[in-house]
């Protein structure tokens, strides 16, 4: 999927714009602990999209690390100008909505984008 | 040593959240620069995969020195064959390890945990990703912290081999589709069986998984076990829906005229003859 689709389907305004936009989303992620986050995306090869309401500049190099391309901010939190910043330097798009975490998953599902279909082993 | 390429140090202070991973993206960018050089000729996915693999155990290390320590370091060093990190700290120590490393478990602040930090996963996450993990701490003093991340040919399993290459030596004749990365992807051992229930309780993830079988349930189980190549034997032919459903998950069918048996016996002597 798409950058620009993600935006039409959850209604999402564009807050860092420098990125790569031809990147094809294969899964999507929700979740605000970024341990959580490094634990489940560790491996994963293809391009996730990050759904989450942390809001400070971890959660970009959260995504740095794990070669997320794009950050999608629901629940349109306002966002600190240093997470900006920050992803501007990283090249990592920065989107947001004002759907809360579980509507914007449910859309973005609906409209095809998968989750990793493997379940997680501790 | 010799063979050392470069060596990386940062200082890290309890309590500096704004600048919490800023040494781990250096380091980063460093290895990924050295790596770049030709003399070290990795390549491209292998590269990007052990600096990510290094760069999740240091943000994880990093972390904690800013939320459960005092003052500490953070030091890489790579070396041909590996990257070495260890993350030392002066500060509260961890009393039980085990409860430590434990998924869920948690002290962190309520400051960190606004944050996004506190999942309780992360040192469990530099265990499981780190091919080496030494943790010792001195409650009331320290902690250190030492994991590496192993180059090529270097797992305990024995010796890597892509996807590519192991196609071209077993003669292999590929049904599905695919892309470049599905052949730079790497296998190091392999499981041979027919029974889908024993290669889900029992198959390593990300093996090789020889069978006979080519019904669609092989793909649904490759998926789960993220099993990134399938070597059908006997010359068996799965249906369109079976390669499709393989090719959906990045998953490779490939088939052979020989019996698993003997194909088993081939792919075992190809990733210990490497050696
Ligand atoms: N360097 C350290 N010094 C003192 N205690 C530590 C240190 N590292 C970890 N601990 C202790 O071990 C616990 C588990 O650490 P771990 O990294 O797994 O989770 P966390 O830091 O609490 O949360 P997360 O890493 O998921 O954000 C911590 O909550 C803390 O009590
Ligand atoms: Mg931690």
């Amino acid at each position: 999927m798409k950058v620009v689709e993600i935006i039409k389907i959850v209604d999402a305004v564009v807050l860092q714009e420098e990125g790569n936009w031809d990147v094809n989303i294969k899964y999507g992620f929700a979740a605000d602990l970024l341990s959580d986050t490094l634990f489940v995306i560790s491996r994963e090869e293809e391009p996730v999209l990050l759904i989450t309401g942390v809001t400070n500049p971890s959660v970009v190099k959260t995504a740095k690390i794990l070669d997320i391309p794009v950050v999608l901010i629901a629940r349109g939190k306002p966002i600190e100008a240093s997470t900006i910043e920050l992803a501007k330097k990283e090249n990592i798009i920065l989107l947001r909505t004002k759907y809360i975490v579980f509507v914007t998953c449910g859309l973005l599902y609906e409209a095809g984008l998968k989750g990793a279909p493997w379940k997680i082993q501790y | 040593m010799e063979d050392t390429i470069l060596v990386l140090e940062f200082p890290i202070f309890g309590e500096d959240f704004d600048h919490l991973g800023d040494a781990t993206l250096r380091i980063r960018e460093s290895l990924l620069k050295a790596l770049n050089t030709p003399i070290l000729n990795a390549s491209k996915s292998r590269e990007k995969e052990i600096v990510r693999k290094s760069g999740i155990c240091l943000y994880e290390a990093e972390a904690n020195i800013v939320i459960h320590a005092k003052f500490g370091f953070i030091k890489t060093i790579l070396y041909k064959q590996k990257i070495v990190s260890i993350a030392k700290d002066i500060g509260p120590g961890i009393k039980n390890l085990i409860l430590a490393l434990k998924p869920g478990y948690s002290t962190a602040s309520e400051k960190a945990r606004m944050l996004g930090f506190g999942a309780g996963m992360g040192l469990k996450n530099i265990e499981k990703i780190s091919d080496f993990f030494f943790l010792i701490s001195t409650f009331g003093k320290g902690t250190y912290l030492l994991f590496e991340v192993w180059r090529n040919n270097t797992t305990l399993g024995g010796v890597k081999m892509k996807i590519r290459k192991l196609i071209e030596e077993l003669k292999l004749e590929v049904l599905t589709n695919f892309t470049e990365k599905d052949l730079d992807k790497i296998v190091e051992e392999a499981y041979t069986c027919d029974l889908l229930s024993n290669v889900l309780s029992k198959a390593e993830e990300e093996t090789t998984w020889i069978t006979v079988q080519s019904n669609i349930n092989v793909v649904g189980v490759a998926t789960i076990k993220r099993i990134p190549i399938i070597i059908v034997t006997e010359s068996n032919t799965p249906e369109e829906e079976t390669l499709k459903k393989a090719e959906l998950n990045s998953i490779i069918i490939a088939r052979t005229k020989l019996s698993s048996f003997e194909i088993s016996g081939q792919l075992y002597n190809l990733l210990k003859k490497q050696n």
